[in-house]
Parts: structure tokens; C-alpha cells; sequence
């Protein structure tokens, strides 16, 4: 595959709450080189300014609560979990 | 049973599924949209879920609740969208043979609901403004350093 010979992954990305206002959608896919979710994260808090850090969140890989120093595999699933309100 | 749901939680419905001749007891929490909160007047309140992980955790946290307590049925819905003052947001339901089990169990689920489930809410409030809970402060504090 052309992905892996590059090295970079194609990763989708779901956005919620205060993330998806900031980001301004929902979901969108990713190209990158990031190994672990805790890379993705922080490329893309850099990229959009997100203030939120990983200690203050929780991540979904492929609809799973997942370490933050999980490898991402190519054409994850990946949603970012900001803290939790429900009630 | 749990649920995410678009639309007013309609409690008869959700009581008669807890029925057994084998029950005591029912105990069921009704959690409500109230006019304020730490201190400032609320509008309405706006719901978002991540619907698909939410139901899967939901369905964790219930057997995990029929493991720890001797009970008969346990369900829980949980609402989603803009909600108005005095509205249901989440609706937690539990039969058993007695009243403590019920009781217990039904505190165990609706305190792990809000711990646990990838649910947000946004206050809108009667100035005009509106905050995501528990993220907003983070948000704030990070930006200020």
C-alpha cells in the first residue's frame, strides 16, 4: 500500500462537545505520522489550539476507551473524549 | 436496558419493563434540568453524546450493577438535544425483591452514569452566554498560564 510505504496513516477523527465547537465539525480524516494517540493529540491541539490536555481527557479508538500511548494503527477510528458532563 | 434518546423520556413505559411478581420494590431516580448552577441563572441546557461507546459503557456499567446487587431489572435512558428547565435528562430505574438492593443499585448506576459516559452538556445561560460543563474552567485555566 502506498500509506505504509510513506509512513504516514490515514486516521479518522470524531470531535465532540467544547473539541467539535473549536474544531468547527465532527469529523474529519487525518493524514499523519504519528505513532500513538497521544502524537495524534497533540498535533492536533498544536494545529487548532486545543487547550484541553490528554490528563484531563480520555480517548475511543475503534469505538473502545484506549491508553493514550496506544499505537494507532492505519485507518483507525479515533474519537477525542473531553471531560464528561452526563447526568 | 439503556438508551440514548432524541426524545422525552416517557417514565410509565420505562416502569412497566422493570415489572416482575418477583419484586418489592422499585426504586428509579429522575435527574432534572434545574434553573441554575454554581451560582448563575440557566436557560437550557444542551445535550451531545458519543452514542455509540455511551451504550456500550451504559451496558458495562448494568451488568456490572447485576453483579453487585441482588436485583431483579435494572434500566436507564439518557437524553440528548436542548433541554428546558424541568426537563428529564436521565431516568434510572431498578427492581428488586427489597428495598435496599433497589436502593443501592440504582445510586450505583446513575453515580457511574455520570462518571463514566461520554456524555456532554452545554448551559446556556438566561445572560446570553453558554459553557460546556467541567471543560470550560480547564479551558480557562490553560489559557491564562
Amino acid at each position: 500500500m502506498d500509506k505504509s510505504r510513506n509512513g504516514t496513516k490515514q486516521i479518522r477523527v470524531a470531535y465532540f462537545a467544547t473539541l467539535r465547537e473549536q474544531r468547527g465539525l465532527s469529523c474529519e480524516t487525518v493524514i499523519t505520522g504519528v505513532q500513538t494517540a497521544r502524537q495524534l493529540y497533540l498535533e492536533l491541539a498544536d494545529r487548532y489550539s486545543f487547550a484541553l490536555t490528554c490528563d484531563q481527557m480520555r480517548i475511543a479508538i475503534d469505538e473502545q476507551f484506549a491508553s493514550w500511548d496506544c499505537e494507532l494503527p492505519d485507518g483507525a477510528s479515533v474519537a477525542l473524549i473531553p471531560p464528561v458532563a452526563g447526568g | 436496558m439503556f438508551k440514548i434518546a432524541a426524545e422525552p423520556i416517557v417514565e410509565q413505559e420505562l416502569k412497566a419493563g422493570l415489572l416482575d411478581k418477583r419484586a418489592g420494590a422499585i426504586a428509579t431516580f429522575e435527574g432534572l434540568i434545574r434553573n441554575h448552577n454554581d451560582g448563575r441563572s440557566v436557560l437550557k441546557l444542551e445535550y451531545e453524546a458519543y452514542e455509540a461507546l455511551a451504550v456500550k459503557e451504559a451496558e458495562r456499567i448494568l451488568q456490572e450493577c447485576r453483579q453487585l446487587y441482588p436485583i431483579i431489572n435494572v434500566t436507564c435512558v439518557h437524553r440528548v438535544g436542548i433541554l428546558q428547565i424541568g426537563d428529564m435528562a436521565v431516568w434510572v430505574g431498578v427492581s428488586a425483591a427489597h428495598r435496599a438492593e433497589a436502593f443501592e443499585a440504582c445510586r450505583f448506576v446513575i453515580d457511574q452514569v455520570k462518571l463514566r459516559l461520554p456524555i456532554w452538556k452545554k448551559e446556556h445561560y438566561t445572560d446570553g452566554s453558554a459553557e460546556w460543563v467541567n471543560c470550560q474552567h480547564l479551558d480557562h485555566r490553560s489559557a491564562v498560564l
